[in-house]
């Protein structure tokens, strides 16, 4: 009788796992849009999270034209080195994303995340937006609020947007960004160029025939009695030279496997 | 003054010397006579015409000073003329024929040595607009034929110099040798102490034997601005006195600027090599021009022993002892045609040295011309530093 019950126990909190896993799974959400992707592998957004951050997540593209990426991951990984690098290459480049958008990973198992821009977003990461989006990220991480970190990073691609990105400017636009930041360079190269031409030209006319009237070499003629050269002393200076090597920028901003951003 | 006149033999029209033919020409029966001919013939003439002005000059109580004008009668049609003191060879204003006042150039006058012409006056005019065509800011109309019609071939008197010399110097030469070991530059600098000593040869060193404003040249341009009878007051005076100087100056740079002339082919000198063209004889003496012949040599030495110096990066002079062994001068008549052209108000003096065609003086500009073209400059300047930008971005 009491092997009985023991056996029914055992089937009932057998069924009960098995009823409470499949409540866990059923949480699991994931959604791919040309506006934004929200993959909670890691079960941390409830339905009324989701509902919330599509909302955001849409203006946020709305507003840069990238597609915004939130990826929950709970997957206890060792990853040697850049955690930006790894989930580029496995979780961005596995799937069916746009080529211009902007990434957000927490891991809570491995208590650490990363987020990242591929495309022309990536243009818009630079060491200072990173250093200031990576303790908010740390914060949501910390303190396990990924709505709201999640919805602070929508909010950051839109200022990191409306701030504009000077190199992505440089590249699609050389013409605009020389007028626009050297101007005064080639004005001045132009003036100088322009002055000379006047300068010269206005002395030549001003000057014309003056030089060259006696040719000392077809005129003259040297014998040497006496000649010595003889060596007095020596002495040797010397002066470290400066290399670029030593200004290398910091790993936040490095590029690799297409993408910019941080590990936070 | 006693005057004198190259005739044809054949005709007896007047003979001009012909630069193209290095010959005489007569105008009038076309004979062509070679120099050595002409002054043959005209020989035993010159020194009679030589003595006569030696003897007028004696006779004079008040000879003529140098600077004022003097009265000739000319030969060909008894006009009196008016010269300045210093023309030895002209034209009569009159009849327009060769004339040549001998007496200014004989006794201490004499000229060593004459270069004949060699350009012509069309040739020489040919040469002044194809420099034109290469100035493109000249003033519209400017590079025109008749403009230059006037230009006026003009012996110009010039003391030539030659030296040797014994000369020793010691410097100072440094030689830098650069290398790098990792972020390292070395710079060895080794110092020597050089000493060189030699025999010079400086030849055909020369400076113009025109002082003052007594030439074709000064006259036409004074014409323009101001003459001596127009001084009535100090402030007259003053105005007159700066602008001699200025024109003394343009002379001075006018008669250096033309130069180099081949001296090798340079002529022991007669008077018949003066027809048909005007000359001036010197006044300046050779204690007059030292200074500067001096300064020139002095430079000159110093320079051909600091170039025996080689292989060094740099060389300091540290001293240098001179001393002239010989000395050679001589009195020359250089062939320049010359003419001025008054542009906006101001005489611009044009010479072309009558050897080589090397032209010399001041051009004027077209300021409008030429801003344009600069500022196309600066635009493509503009252009290419931005290409040039836009590659290195």
């Amino acid at each position: 009788m009491m092997r009985k019950n023991i056996s029914r126990l055992s089937a009932l909190a057998l069924a009960l796992l098995l009823i409470c896993s499949s409540t866990v799974l059923c949480f699991a959400f994931s959604e791919v849009t040309p506006q934004y992707a929200i993959v909670d592998d890691a079960n941390l957004f409830s339905e009324q999270d989701v509902a919330t951050l599509k909302a955001r997540l849409a203006e946020a593209n709305a507003e840069t034209g990238w597609q915004i990426i939130i990826h929950t991951d709970a997957t206890n990984i060792d990853i040697d080195g850049s955690r930006r690098k790894y989930y580029t290459k496995n979780f961005y480049k596995t799937g069916n994303f746009e080529e211009d958008a902007a990434v957000l990973v927490f891991n809570p198992t491995i208590d650490g995340g990363t987020f990242f821009g591929t495309g022309d977003a990536q243009y818009y990461f630079n060491d200072s937006r990173d250093d200031k989006l990576k303790p908010i990220m740390r914060s949501a991480l910390d303190s396990k609020t990924y709505l709201d970190g999640a919805c602070r990073f929508a909010d950051k691609m839109v200022e990191f947007h409306d701030q504009g990105s000077p190199e992505l400017e440089k590249k699609n636009n050389k013409l605009g960004y020389a007028l626009k930041h050297y101007w005064w360079v080639f004005t001045l190269i132009a003036i100088v160029a322009g002055a000379a031409t006047y300068g010269i030209t206005a002395g030549k006319y001003k000057y014309n025939g003056r030089f060259n009237t006696y040719d000392l070499k077809s005129n003259s003629n040297t014998t040497l009695t006496d000649e010595y050269d003889n060596f007095v002393t020596k002495h040797v200076s010397t002066r470290t030279i400066q290399t670029s090597s030593g200004s290398s920028s910091s790993g936040g901003s490095s590029s690799g496997g297409g993408s910019r951003g941080a590990d936070f | 003054m006693a005057t004198l006149n190259y005739d044809c033999p054949a005709c007896g029209g007047p003979l001009k010397f012909n630069p193209d033919k290095q010959k005489f020409s007569c105008e009038y029966c076309l004979s062509d006579f070679d120099t050595k001919e002409i002054q043959q013939l005209y020989a035993a003439q010159e020194q009679k015409k030589e003595q006569e002005e030696i003897d007028e000059q004696e006779a004079q109580a008040n000879p003529s000073a140098d600077g004022e004008a003097v009265i000739y009668t000319c030969p060909t049609c008894g006009a009196e003329v008016m010269t300045s003191a210093t023309t030895a060879a002209t034209h009569c204003f009159y009849c327009n024929n060769p004339v040549v006042l001998g007496g200014r150039l004989s006794g201490e006058n004499t000229p060593d040595k004459v270069l004949p012409f060699v350009l012509t006056k069309e040739k020489a005019i040919g040469k002044f607009l194809e420099m034109c065509k290469k100035r493109h800011f000249l003033p519209n109309g400017f590079a025109s034929k008749e403009r230059f019609e006037k230009f006026s071939g003009v012996y110009f008197p010039y003391w030539y110099v030659d030296q040797q010399k014994e000369a020793e110097m010691v410097a100072t030469a440094k030689k830098r040798r650069v290398w790098r070991s990792g972020n390292t530059e070395y710079t060895e600098t080794s110092i020597y102490s050089v000493g060189r000593r030699g025999s010079l040869v400086i030849k055909n060193v020369s400076e113009s034997a025109l002082g003052s404003d007594n030439d074709n040249m000064m006259k036409e341009s004074q014409k323009e601005h101001m003459d001596v009878k127009d001084i009535k007051t100090q402030a007259d005076k003053a105005k007159f006195d700066a602008l001699k100087k200025q024109q003394t100056k343009q002379l001075n740079e006018m008669l250096s600027g033309v130069h180099p002339f081949d001296v090798s082919k340079m002529q022991p000198f007669a008077m018949s090599y003066l027809s048909g063209f005007t000359a001036e004889k010197r006044d300046l003496t050779k204690e007059d021009v030292r200074p500067a012949i001096d300064s020139r040599m002095h430079d000159y030495a110093q320079q051909l022993l600091k170039d025996t110096i080689k292989g060094y990066d740099s060389v300091s002079v540290d001293s240098f002892d001179e001393k002239t062994e010989l000395e050679s001068w001589s009195y020359a008549l250089l062939p320049v045609w010359v003419t001025t052209y008054k542009f906006k108000d101001e005489i611009m003096p044009f010479a072309i040295n009558g050897q080589s065609g090397k032209t010399y003086g001041r051009l004027p500009l077209n300021p409008a011309k030429l801003a344009v073209f600069s500022m196309i400059v600066a635009a493509a300047a503009f252009g290419l530093s931005l290409l040039g930008g836009m590659l290195l971005l």
